[in-house]
């Protein structure tokens, strides 16, 4: 009998992954349409990565077959679209310290995320680490203080007549334990604020997560335990810092601020780079949302949510090793959920603690 | 078992003799290499020292003040060694017999890092002087400003070493300032010079009046005795000038006298060749004390010529004085207490400058209505400040914080556009204090049009003078709003609307 | 047609620079070989002080390799290399400052290069002088030519500059712009991760595969060769009891 290899991601749908795909391209639509609202300087961000991903693609199915291209599939179209349009979302629309740089950076970040991160490993479905992110980070540690040039404004936000549009630095560019650097809870959702152009409206990447649920595209565990563990720490070092009548609000902003629900609705969602049972799964999305917030809270990197999906990308094959795979929850899942979270809390609570007194 | 002993003494003698080879081995190349790696180190240190003395041809060793001589000396000068921790002199020949002077190496806590610097004195007519103040490691965020309004100066010859106001990196100004002195004084000690410690006089002669010592000295011309004085002053803002102490020597007894508007207080004598008094033991005598002898008779002396020359000089320099200072013809001045606090604030186009706030802070003083000689009032001066405190928050270093205590004079009669005299700034520690002087307070000095409306335009103006777009704008905004103040205090005084 | 067998002396010095090279196939040594190649230079002095250390001490423990007992074996080894590294530390801070002071902790960490002393345990202490000296020599080349490909890529990839007489200073100073324009007021194309420890494994990791893929192709045409040349010999008996 022969037994065919099915390469991730193992769904058990009636759904083949083109058409996941397209439903992830479908909730990046309202992200997308607000970003356009940033003129030019949005339209580049994402063309440009477009372009070179499915260029990539392109060769690389060419070099695989040897100079034919009978084995490129729409698949292939669409995650190279996807990594792009995510990888695009994540950059911001701004110019450069010298003019016209800021092409070289998204032509080499985007190179970069596709081909060292998933081509090389084997292309759609092969992939370690998100590409997207693997670009992001690339591009952040290569380029990040020439990034340096003025910021567009986005003609939706004018559109809503929000008043006067922020031109400070990111809300989370102050630390992020004290202060709100003049933000209002209605502006962050809004997209009233600077950063990357798809993190900034969350309205947008709302819609999306809820369209992603309910054609079953994201797995609702990771999103769950991502978010609420996400929410259960920021309310925890809120407690600590502000106090427990101001917590729930300091709570609210960082779940509003900075790459966190970018993050939970395009990057941790992604099906290739996760685990493959639902208990690893849970563990994946905690794992990641305890790195964010402690690279948030300590050290002070308020986009610590790319690198911290990195790591968890790093980790999940681990969570797939075959000796402790298994796909029914059991006394183990829930001790490993015990443990990360007591630990993450106890840390939370004691740099809290710490920064109060000063200490950090 | 036999075997088993002469396996291990086989063992263990092969390690052995490997270990001696190479301990020998290497103690021998050890030998050869040490003083090549020895003299390439000294160069590159003595690289350092002769940025301080370009001149000299040899440096001697490191001296940590070890040596009993050394020490003897400092405790006899009464000197604590802090923030220095070597010191190196310097030679003119390559012999080592010339001394052209010492560097002293010194370390201090500044605002972002530890400061490295060296500073070199030598003996110039009988005094020690700064040579140079090299640094070695700076990692202030200012160091652009401390170089420029501070290290240069410095050590061109501009700008006294403790004179640490209106730098734009005062902190790190006054941690060097502080090295500076404490290697001045060292430099006096051994060179069995006189060390000057104005904060002992002030401890010792004004004890009970709770007097503030100004930092910097300031040279006295032309006088036979008397070289220097310090200035103590009776107000924390230390604009108030109460007494002074004049540093001068008779021949070989050297000493601080101490002067106020009442006349001669006393002096601390700082090296005497009389007999009839121990000044180690008991150096400082008020004026209604002095001793009986020779050093009572020369005191009281040179407390004489104290009093002479401060008058000579136009008396102490109290706020009333400067403040008299900005109207020609002015005789007099009679002072009224005020300490205003803002109710209204007249915005000039910043909005989030919330005034005032928990962090923003000011305070009017006092006016002082100067009066000429027919006793005519030619205006009324207000000393008042505004002080930004940094928001702990904040990482952002284009916050304006610091502070400006200034006077500033109305006159005329229309309450809605008066007169104004000269904006002098007493202390101007903001960090963009460079921009805040040139770009509004020297453009509206120099201006012809001394009208409230040309000041409200030199403050409405970006102070965008020379350092690109981080400019003094909500300092100059805030400096309008105190002045705002003080005109409508003014109008409201002379029965105006 | 077989393979020309090369002499034990030349495959002793032959083999690591290519078919066994320390770092790219038996991957050894890649502490100094992702710490030392921020610039080409510190490469270069990296393998010359490596060379000399391995080539002494191969020499001498396969000199005395008859004469040091089996349990103290490796303790002996050890203050051999220790020894010479010593020695080199020293000369290079006397005569070579620059260089000591950019390789800094790295020469002292050469007593713990897997390098030396495998290749002491391995081969110093079974074979003999001359071909411990040459296999030493052949190390050192290879191990050196891998950290100059490593330093070469990640200062042009990372600074964009090639610059030399920096740390070996009897070199003039000369600083090629190759991807960064910027001390001639040009843009800047170099991408600064690569002077990072991430981008140095991402460089080992790639050319490690190039080695790896020539490798495979080289064998796969091998064995093509083989299989024709089975073929060839089977048709040729064929035509042998044909023509019978």
């Amino acid at each position: 009998m022969n037994f065919t290899v099915e390469t991730s991601p193992h769904i058990r749908r009636r759904a083949n992954a083109s058409m996941m795909l397209l439903d992830v391209i479908i909730a990046l639509l309202p992200v997308i349409v607000f970003s356009c609202g940033y003129g030019w300087a949005g339209v580049r961000n994402l063309l440009i990565p477009l372009v070179v991903m499915e260029v990539a693609e392109l060769l690389f199915v060419l070099i695989k077959g040897k100079g034919s291209l009978k084995a490129y599939s729409p698949v292939n179209a669409l995650s190279a679209a996807v990594s792009a349009l995510i990888f695009g979302l994540m950059a911001e629309p701004r110019s450069a310290s010298m003019a016209g740089m800021e092409y070289f950076y998204l032509i080499a970040g985007s190179a970069f995320g596709i081909i060292v991160a998933k081509l090389v490993f084997g292309g759609f479905g092969q992939n370690i680490f998100n590409p997207a992110a693997a670009g992001f980070v690339f591009t952040r540690l290569c380029f990040g203080s020439s990034w340096t040039g003025g910021y567009a404004e986005n003609a939706f936000v004018k559109l809503f007549g929000l008043g006067s549009v922020h031109t400070g630095g990111t809300y989370l560019s102050s630390n992020p334990f004290f202060g709100k650097g003049g933000y209002s809870l209605l502006d962050l959702l809004l997209g009233n604020s600077q950063g990357p152009m798809g993190e900034v409206c969350k309205v947008a990447i709302l819609l999306g997560l809820v369209y992603l649920l309910i054609r079953r595209a994201a797995d609702w565990r990771v999103v769950l335990s991502y978010g609420v563990t996400f929410a259960v720490l920021s309310l925890c070092a809120g407690i600590f810092q502000q106090g427990y009548a101001n917590a729930f609000e300091f709570a609210a902003y960082q779940l509003l601020s900075g790459g966190f629900l970018f993050g939970l609705t395009f990057m941790i969602t992604d099906p290739v780079t996760m685990p493959i049972d639902a208990p690893a799964r849970v563990t994946y999305g905690m794992v990641a949302s305890i790195l964010a917030i402690l690279m948030r809270f300590f050290a002070s990197n308020p986009e610590g949510v790319g690198f911290a999906i990195l790591i968890a990308n790093a980790i999940a094959p681990f969570l797939d090793h075959y000796k402790w795979a298994h796909s029914r929850y059991s006394w183990k899942d829930f001790l490993t959920y015990g443990i990360l979270a007591s630990v993450s809390i106890g840390l939370v609570i004691a740099g809290a603690y710490a920064k109060t007194q000063g200490g950090i | 078992m036999k075997e088993q002993v002469k396996k291990y003494l086989l063992c263990g003698g092969t390690l052995l003799c490997l270990g001696a080879v190479s301990a020998g081995l290497l103690s021998g190349v050890n030998l050869l290499t040490a003083p090549i790696i020895d003299a390439a180190n000294e160069s590159k240190a003595n690289a350092a020292f002769l940025e301080v003395f370009p001149a000299a041809k040899k440096f001697s060793k490191k001296s940590y003040f070890a040596s009993e001589d050394e020490q003897k000396k400092l405790e006899d000068a009464g000197v604590a060694k802090v923030y220095v921790d070597y010191y190196v002199i310097a030679y003119e020949d390559d012999a080592g017999s010339k001394e052209l002077g010492k560097v002293f190496h010194g370390k201090i806590a500044g605002r972002d890092a530890e400061l490295e610097l060296l500073v070199g004195f030598a003996m110039e007519n009988g005094k020690s002087s700064l040579v140079k103040i090299a640094m070695i490691q700076c990692n202030d965020s200012f160091k652009a400003n401390f170089e420029q309004n501070y290290l240069n100066p410095v050590n061109q010859g501009n700008r006294k070493y403790d004179d640490v106001a209106g730098v734009g990196a005062t902190i790190t100004s006054t941690a060097v300032s502080k090295v500076v002195a404490e290697a001045d004084k060292l430099f006096s000690a051994l060179s069995g010079g006189i060390v000057e410690d104005p904060a002992a006089w002030n401890n010792a002669l004004f004890a009970d009046k709770g007097y503030k010592l100004l930092a910097a000295s300031k040279d006295v011309a032309g006088d036979s005795t008397f070289a220097k004085y310090y200035s103590l002053a009776d107000d924390d803002l230390l604009h108030n000038e109460a007494a002074r102490f004049y540093v001068g020597s008779e021949g070989d007894f050297t000493a601080a006298i101490a002067v106020s508007a009442e006349g001669f207080e006393g002096g601390y004598i700082l090296s005497s060749s009389f007999a009839d008094v121990d000044y180690k033991t008991s150096p400082s005598y008020s004026a209604s004390s002095l001793p009986s002898g020779i050093t009572g008779t020369v005191l009281a002396n040179m407390g004489q010529k104290a009093v002479e020359l401060l008058s000579a000089g136009g008396g102490l320099l109290t706020l009333g004085k400067q403040a008299m200072n900005l109207y020609k013809g002015a005789a007099s001045f009679s002072k009224r207490d005020l300490h205003l606090a803002i109710s209204k604030i007249e915005n000039l186009g910043i909005d989030d400058y919330a005034w005032p706030s928990e962090n923003k802070k000011h305070e009017i003083y006092a006016s002082y209505s100067v009066l000429d000689a027919e006793g005519k009032e030619l205006g009324v001066v207000y000393e008042a400040e505004f002080h930004v405190v940094k928001d702990e928050s904040g990482s952002d270093e284009t916050e304006a914080h610091g502070g400006l205590y200034f006077l500033l004079g109305f006159s005329g009669e229309d309450y809605d556009n008066p007169t104004l005299t000269n904006i002098v700034a007493l202390e101007n520690s903001f960090s963009r204090a460079a921009q805040l002087q040139k770009g509004c307070i020297d453009v509206f000095n120099q201006g012809k049009d001394h009208s409230w409306n040309a000041f409200k335009t030199a403050c409405a103006a970006e102070a965008q003078v020379e350092f690109g777009d981080l400019g003094a704008t909500i300092s100059s905004h805030a400096l309008y709003a105190v002045a705002n103040l003080e005109r409508q205090n003014y109008a409201d005084m002379k029965g105006g609307k | 047609m077989a393979k020309k067998e090369r002499s034990p002396h030349l495959q002793a010095f032959l083999n690591p620079i290519w078919e066994a090279n320390p770092l790219f196939v038996l991957i050894l040594g890649t502490c100094p070989a992702l710490a030392v190649t921020t610039s080409l230079e510190s490469a270069l002095g990296m393998g010359l002080l490596f060379t000399f250390v391995l080539v002494g001490s191969n020499v001498l423990i396969s000199a005395l390799r008859k004469l040091i007992p089996e349990e103290v074996e490796t303790p002996s080894y050890i203050v051999i290399i220790a020894t010479f590294v010593c020695l080199v530390e020293m000369f290079s801070e006397a005569f070579l400052p620059e260089l000591y002071s950019s390789l800094g902790v790295f020469i002292s960490l050469l007593v713990v290069n897997c390098i030396v002393l495998g290749r002491a345990e391995a081969f110093a202490n079974k074979n003999g002088v001359l071909d411990s000296l040459l296999d030493g020599i052949g190390n050192g080349i290879g191990y050196t030519l891998a950290i100059a490909i490593i330093g070469l890529v990640r200062e042009i990839l990372g600074t964009g500059k090639l610059s030399f007489g920096n740390t070996l200073t009897f070199l003039p100073k000369v600083s090629l712009p190759i991807l960064n324009f910027s001390d001639y007021g040009g843009p800047d194309f170099s991408l600064s991760i690569f002077t990072q420890p991430t981008g140095a494994f991402i460089v080992l990791g790639v050319i490690m595969a190039i080695i790896a893929a020539v490798k495979i192709h080289k064998d796969n045409k091998a064995k093509e060769r083989k299989k024709q040349a089975l073929l060839a010999e089977k048709s040729a008996k064929a035509q042998q009891k044909e023509a019978k």
